[in-house]
């Protein structure tokens, strides 16, 4: 046990912490432990590899990618932002404040946390820059912001979890809805205050652009979300197709209504994009390995047989699980998290009378904070490749809002009426 | 004492038929041998998807898995057969047709020179029908969008029914039917059960036209390297699970049937007459989709004898 | 060593190229299948799996660019306080881990692809050869060996990045 702790945890730590890159980081802890199985399966290195990425969902990961950045030069973004601040410009924190608007609208049309963060992240980090808020900042409070993403739904992880624990998935997304606005009032509240205490500018009433105008001119914007809710809600298409609908609308809006794109500039954008997916997936690739010979080594199963023998309270159990998640989530993304907490504590939680929804809830809410808490979440990844903010910077940055989500998290787990009203309300 | 030999045994679902084989083989397994080999248990996909820990059990990086056999259609043609519609009457006749020595023979080592050999086979659910809006009978699927596995079976199948198969992984099934993408899925009761499919589908067309039978198979490198008698116990705990899992099959069945409506759902149940004409349709659907291929042409009559011969 | 930089970044560049178009590929099909669907009641039945195998290529074909622009994410907290003669020895650590597992990589994959080959495997629904789609994996991850080999030249002889 003290060795798999030390190859599963030390070992990736200490090389991120030397600057490896972070995939090779992840491959070394995943390979070294593979070579400490039984009859140590090497050419699981292959089919693991190949397997990580064999995940229909993570198609819409480079779709909203591109989506995002398409939107971002095609002059989708600039309209959209332009109206939000109409709406909020003359409240201190305008920028911030929609900024955290824009995330849950954007996480009613997507199931990711980190297409959400790709997308409004593009579109949202310039003006906030520009507006003089810190890369720090600015950064931070977009990587964690998108996780309402993958609160509200859709929610892959949702159904990542549903999957599993074969709970209901509709019920799963509906539990997500209250929770998801939680933290979107909470967030705002405190990007708000913030403002208001370091006195940022309102604009004026006179450069303050009129909200009708603007609501004209980004019509075609707005009209994005409409077309991507009404086409999931209406039977055309799932939400990972959702994301590849996105890209065409974009293309196509850009492209002929705002006139700002010439077909050239779609390819090098496309290119762009696919140099940054390809950065991003090869740390899925990596982490499906890592997942597989952690999976194999029993280690979860054996910290989840520890946890029963203690026989406690069910708040201890949640409390301890809780703190449990938050240090898997700092090494992994929700994904391989799930699939490999999920079948270990499951059990557990029926066994003390825990409702199945509500834990899937705080599982996907603690399990997605970790794509923003140091040291390895993949929204650090995409704000530090995507905005050009060092890794070290926005480690520091993140921990108010880690501070600001564990409240939620302790809020969403000690009140489970949160997350089941609107699930009793339905029924 | 800490085992010489350790087994991964993977799974795509969990808690059901399947999952007891497992419990009962790992049971069988690690008493007969003392604790010199243990089976570890990964239901659920937990090794990853379908395709990939097939390859993994071909490559040796894992060593056993169980799949039904249509998924290994990519390593060889003729391991769809037994998905044919109509090949077997029900569960207990599906079980006396694998479990003949000729049927199993052929199907054990038909994978062996692409590095899997199958140890044990037994038949765990008949495949049914839901469906988002109340139909009466088989003919009111037509037109409908129903999610499919895709193999070429399905596809013909489905074919036959005037229906529109959609391929779909299994989890975007539930929002697909939710908001009305499909209006439909195949596949067995109690999937439909663990997905909690009554909740937005809840009009099951039984029409069991398919039986789902799981072969178990070991990576051929891994098992040729065991000794002997080690060989020999994992063969005769696989025959015994088997046994054991099919007296359990049956009850789960009926289990999951009732939980059906217990949940809220509605059975449609084909009158003798609509069986008939439904059978006529499908009949030859397993002829027709073998035919396109010689060697899958000769299995599928091969097989079929076999089942004819174990009908009754 | 000039002109194994230029015939390095034209490589990789080309590779580059093919993963946007694998890329322009998933756009592409995503929407045939939404339409055939949708409008003519027609699902592509391989779509799924051949928007899968786009990405997985496209993934590791960009792969060889990331290295040789040494665009990889990671964390350079620590390691751009350290200068000298020591920075050189860390870098050189890192060099060799990195080349130490795509080695590995190709090592065991290269036999995997061979393999795969031999038995003739398709893919499930498309009936892809599985060899083509597995083989970028060695393929992404021998060319990356080459890469950090250089870099690795470059970096005993005290040259710089190209
Ligand atoms: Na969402
Ligand atoms: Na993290």
């Amino acid at each position: 046990m003290i060795v798999d702790v030390l190859v599963f945890f030390g070992l990736p730590l200490t090389l991120l912490i030397l600057g490896a890159p972070i995939y090779a980081a992840i491959f070394a802890s995943g390979l070294t432990a593979l070579l400490l199985v039984p009859n140590a399966p090497i050419h699981a290195v292959q089919s693991v590899l190949f397997g990580s990425l064999n995940n229909f969902s993570l198609l819409a990961i480079p779709l909203f990618v591109l989506a995002g950045d398409l939107m971002a030069q095609g002059g989708l973004a600039k309209r959209l932002v332009s109206w939000a601040l109409a709406g909020v410009g003359g409240v201190r924190g305008s920028l911030p404040l929609a900024a955290v608007a824009s995330a849950t609208t954007f996480g009613a049309m997507s199931g990711s946390a980190s297409a959400c963060l790709a997308a409004v992240g593009r579109i949202m980090y310039p003006d906030l820059r520009k507006a003089g808020y810190s890369e720090g900042y600015s950064g931070a409070l977009l990587a964690s912001t998108a996780v309402i993403g993958a609160v509200i739904p859709p929610s892959i992880p949702m159904i990542i979890y549903g999957v599993v624990a074969q709970q209901s998935i509709p019920d799963l997304f509906l539990a997500g809805v209250l929770p998801g606005l939680l933290i979107a009032l909470v967030i705002g509240v405190y990007v708000w205050m913030k403002a208001r205490h370091e006195k940022q500018n309102v604009l004026a009433t006179g450069e303050r652009p009129s909200f009708l105008r603007e609501t004209k001119e980004a019509s075609w914007s707005l009209a994005a979300p409409v077309v991507i809710l009404g086409g999931i809600y209406g039977g055309i298409f799932t939400p990972t197709e959702a994301a590849g609908v996105a890209v065409i609308y974009s293309m196509l809006v850009s492209r002929y209504i705002y006139k700002e794109l010439t077909w050239r500039d779609m390819w090098r954008i496309t290119s762009e994009s696919m140099y940054l997916v390809g950065r991003l997936i090869v740390i899925f690739a990596a982490a499906g390995l890592y997942a597989w010979a952690l999976t194999v080594s029993g280690l979860a199963q054996k910290l989840g047989t520890t946890v029963t023998e203690w026989q406690l309270a069910t708040w201890q159990l949640l409390l301890i699980f809780n703190v449990l998640m938050l240090i898997v989530g700092a090494f992994l993304d929700p994904p391989p998290a799930l699939l490999i907490l999920t079948p270990v504590f499951f059990p557990i939680f029926q066994a003390a009378g825990v409702d199945p929804i509500h834990l899937g809830l705080i599982m996907v809410v603690n399990l997605s904070m970790g794509m923003f808490t140091p040291p390895i979440g993949v929204n650090l990844f995409i704000a530090n490749v995507l905005f050009k903010i060092d890794i070290g910077v926005l480690y520091r940055s993140v921990l108010p809002f880690v501070a600001l989500y564990v409240a939620i998290l302790m809020i969403l787990t000690y009140v489970p009426e949160i997350t089941l009203f609107a699930l009793h309300a339905f029924k | 004492k800490d085992p010489a030999y350790v087994v991964r045994l993977g799974s795509p679902t969990m808690n059901d038929t399947v999952h007891h084989w497992m419990k009962l083989f790992k049971e069988g397994v690690e008493k007969r041998t003392e604790g010199e080999m243990r089976i570890d248990l990964f239901p659920a996909s937990q090794l990853g998807p379908i395709q990939r820990q097939i390859e993994a059990v071909q490559f040796g990086a894992q060593e056993m898995y169980t799949i039904p056999p249509e998924f290994l259609a990519g390593i060889d043609k003729r391991f769809m057969v037994v998905s044919a519609p109509l090949m077997f009457e029900d569960l207990e006749h599906g079980f006396r047709t694998v479990q003949d020595p000729e049927f199993s023979k052929f199907m054990f080592e038909l994978g062996a020179n692409k590095g899997i050999i199958g140890i044990s086979m037994f038949c765990a659910d008949p495949t049914s029908y839901t469906f988002t809006e109340p139909l009466q009978t088989y003919k009111d699927a037509e037109g409908r969008k129903v999610r499919i596995f895709a193999s070429d079976m399905e596809r013909e199948t489905i074919h036959r029914l005037g229906a529109t198969g959609v391929p779909m992984s299994l989890g975007e099934v539930l929002p697909a039917l939710q908001q009305g993408v499909i209006d439909g899925a195949r596949t067995t009761v109690s999937i439909f059960n663990a997905f909690k499919f009554y909740g937005s589908a809840k009009y099951l067309l039984k029409t069991e036209e398919s039986m789902v039978c799981p072969l178990q198979f070991v990576s051929r490198r891994w098992f040729e390297s065991l000794p002997q008698d080690l060989q020999k116990i994992l063969l005769e705990e696989a025959k015994a699970a088997d046994i054991a899992t099919h007296q359990f099959a049956l009850g789960f069945l009926a289990d999951n049937y009732k939980s059906w409506v217990d949940n809220g759902g509605v059975i449609v149940e084909l009158n003798p007459e609509q069986r008939e004409e439904m059978r006529a349709k499908l009949e030859d659907v397993g002829k027709t989709v073998a035919d396109k291929d010689p060697a899958t042409a000769k299995a599928y009559s091969q097989l079929r004898a076999i089942a004819d011969r174990t009908r009754q | 060593m000039k002109s194994i930089d230029r015939v390095v970044a034209w490589v990789t560049s080309g590779l580059h190229f093919v993963a946007t178009l694998m890329l322009v590929g998933i756009v592409v099909v995503n929407a045939a299948n939404v339409i055939g669907r949708y409008i003519f009641n027609r699902p592509a039945e391989t779509a799924d799996e051949l928007m899968i195998f786009m990405l997985t290529i496209a993934v590791f074909l960009c792969l060889p660019r990331c290295t040789n622009e040494d665009a990889h994410i990671r964390m350079n907290l620590l390691r751009d306080r350290i200068s000298g003669k020591a920075r050189k020895v860390w870098d050189l650590l890192l060099e060799l881990l990195h080349f130490g597992l795509a080695a590995f990589v190709v090592y065991v994959g290269a036999p995997s692809v061979a393999q795969l080959f031999s038995w003739g495997q398709v893919s499930e629904a498309a009936k892809i050869p599985m060899w083509i789609v597995h083989s970028v994996i060695p393929l992404g991850f021998a060319l990356a060996c080459v890469i950090i080999l250089l870099s690795i030249v470059r970096l005993l002889r005290g040259w710089g990045r190209p």
